[in-house]
């Protein structure tokens, strides 16, 4: 490797620590304050925000916060207060966070599909696009969730991140999504690794 | 005696609690009725289709209306706190729940003050809270599908939405997980693996596979694992041990579901309506 070629491995590296030196995270009571609040700041154009793990003096057993460029915090906060959703507190961290899995899983029953992220399992028919069955989970959203999805089509259902409150409803909108891909839906956000099974 | 404790998707009731009966598909507890549907219900359904098979005492359930955000769930938490020191469980069964790890550390504490330990049972958000907690190793039984077994394999991950990419990658390779569980002190005595196979582990060691009738379209049904946990729950309260509990009950749901003739779209209360018989089959098989 060449000296200059060394020169922009080391300056890479000292900018990826400033990176990580330079982000905080937002800490909400709820899981669904953080979805509603990644959607707002997305759709405000602030694209550098990821939903990640707490860290582990704020968890709960079932918690999401929003990580964010430090540098930012001003103009986010103020979209966030605009909005009536401020988080709890706010605090900077220096380690790579944990985010929640977006590998998503297909099985192919011929007339039905089932898609699996994580622990939550969506299953529709092929030719209605009709939501059958819900599987998998344990918070107590999802058997509500169930009830207010199945029977529905992919395009007539409210997304779990819209009616959900836990990470198992975060989790069950990533199938959901994936569902509406593989149905052929439009405003479908891809997993980030599927697997046909 | 047997208690049974979840969340119900509902608005409109708190704490409630009470004997539970199953009369076609309605499900009774105390005096209120409520929809044989996917999750708590269908545990105590299936809990107390066993019981009724073997004419023991009705179980008994605490539950609370709780669509996610929270509050049923916390109630749940506080009175198994501050009355399971008062009572005589031998068998809990814990299921659908909001994951409170301080709840959950006060209800610990509660059952420790208990002059006898009941069995616990624990699978959905409880077994979540349970694993977060870092209190595995005091439950006696988990009940996870592949999905959650990567979750309790990943000594990282708070809950099985962080579970990490790497362990997702082996859920084809169950037996590797199972013993990432056990190492990592993640898993009660007994586990209940269920999936296209069902492995049923004690004291770190896989003592038992159920892999026939395989019905593949089990998986895409809500409510398939439920059953196991309540069927198995009903087992143990009339005495069978943790591991001859978990063999029927796999056994039993497999026959249930294959008498349904299932498709990926039927739904819970066909297979618990199967149980008597499915339970006859294999306790015929038995003998």
């Amino acid at each position: 490797m060449s000296l200059l070629q060394n020169l922009f491995t080391k300056k890479r590296k000292y900018n990826t620590r400033e990176h990580l030196d330079g982000r905080g995270l937002l800490i909400y009571n709820s899981v669904n304050d953080v979805i509603q609040a990644e959607s707002l700041l997305k759709k405000a154009d602030f694209d550098d925000i990821r939903v990640v793990a707490p860290p582990p003096q704020y968890r709960t057993g079932c918690d999401l916060c929003l990580e964010i460029p430090i540098i930012e915090q001003i103009a986010i906060i103020r979209v966030l207060e605009h909005n009536k959703l401020s988080p709890e507190d706010i605090i900077q961290v220096n380690q790579d966070s944990i985010r929640p899995t977006e590998i998503c899983k297909i099985k192919d029953f011929g007339e039905y599909v089932m898609v699996r992220a994580a622990n939550m399992k969506l299953t529709f028919e092929k030719s209605s696009q009709k939501i059958v069955n819900i599987s998998g989970g344990g918070c107590s959203d999802v058997p509500y969730l169930a009830n207010e999805m199945i029977e529905k089509t992919l395009s007539e259902a409210h997304s779990p991140r819209e009616i959900g409150y836990t990470l198992c409803a975060y989790s069950l909108a990533i199938a959901f999504e994936e569902a509406k891909k593989n149905g052929g839906l439009p405003d479908a956000a891809p997993c980030r690794d599927t697997a046909n099974k | 005696m047997l208690l049974l404790a979840g969340t119900l998707p509902t608005n409109d009731i708190e704490l409630h609690t009470g004997n539970s009966h199953l009369q076609g598909e309605i499900l009774t507890i105390g005096d209120m009725p409520f929809p044989l549907n996917r999750g708590t219900a269908s545990m105590i359904g299936a809990a107390s289709v066993v019981v009724n098979y073997f004419g023991d005492a009705l179980p008994m359930c605490v539950v609370a209306g709780d669509i996610g955000k929270r509050s049923g769930s916390r109630l749940i938490y506080r009175h198994l706190a501050r009355y399971l020191p008062k009572t005589d469980v031998t068998v809990l069964g814990l299921h659908y729940i909001v994951p409170d790890i301080g709840l959950h550390n006060q209800m610990m504490t509660s059952i420790r003050k208990m002059s006898s330990r009941p069995c616990l049972i624990a699978d959905a958000g409880f077994m979540y809270v349970a694993k977060a907690s870092g209190q595995a190793r005091f439950y006696d039984l988990f009940l996870p599908d592949v999905g959650e077994l990567a979750f309790l394999a990943d000594d990282k991950a708070s809950h099985p939405a962080y579970t990490r990419g790497f362990l997702t990658r082996q859920e084809d390779d169950p037996v590797k997980l199972i013993q990432r569980t056990y190492n990592s002190c993640n898993a009660p005595r007994y586990l209940c693996v269920k999936g296209k196979t069902d492995y049923i582990c004690a004291n770190g060691e896989m003592v038992e596979k159920v892999d026939e009738p395989v019905i593949e379209e089990l998986e895409a049904i809500g409510g398939t694992g439920d059953t196991i946990t309540g069927m198995v729950a009903g087992l143990i309260n009339h005495g069978f041990s943790i591991q001859e509990a978990c063999s029927i009950a796999c056994k039993v749901n497999r026959k249930a579901g294959e008498t349904v003739k299932p498709t990926p779209a039927t739904q819970i209360h066909e297979i618990i309506s199967k149980i008597p018989q499915a339970l006859d089959s294999v306790f015929e098989r038995m003998e």
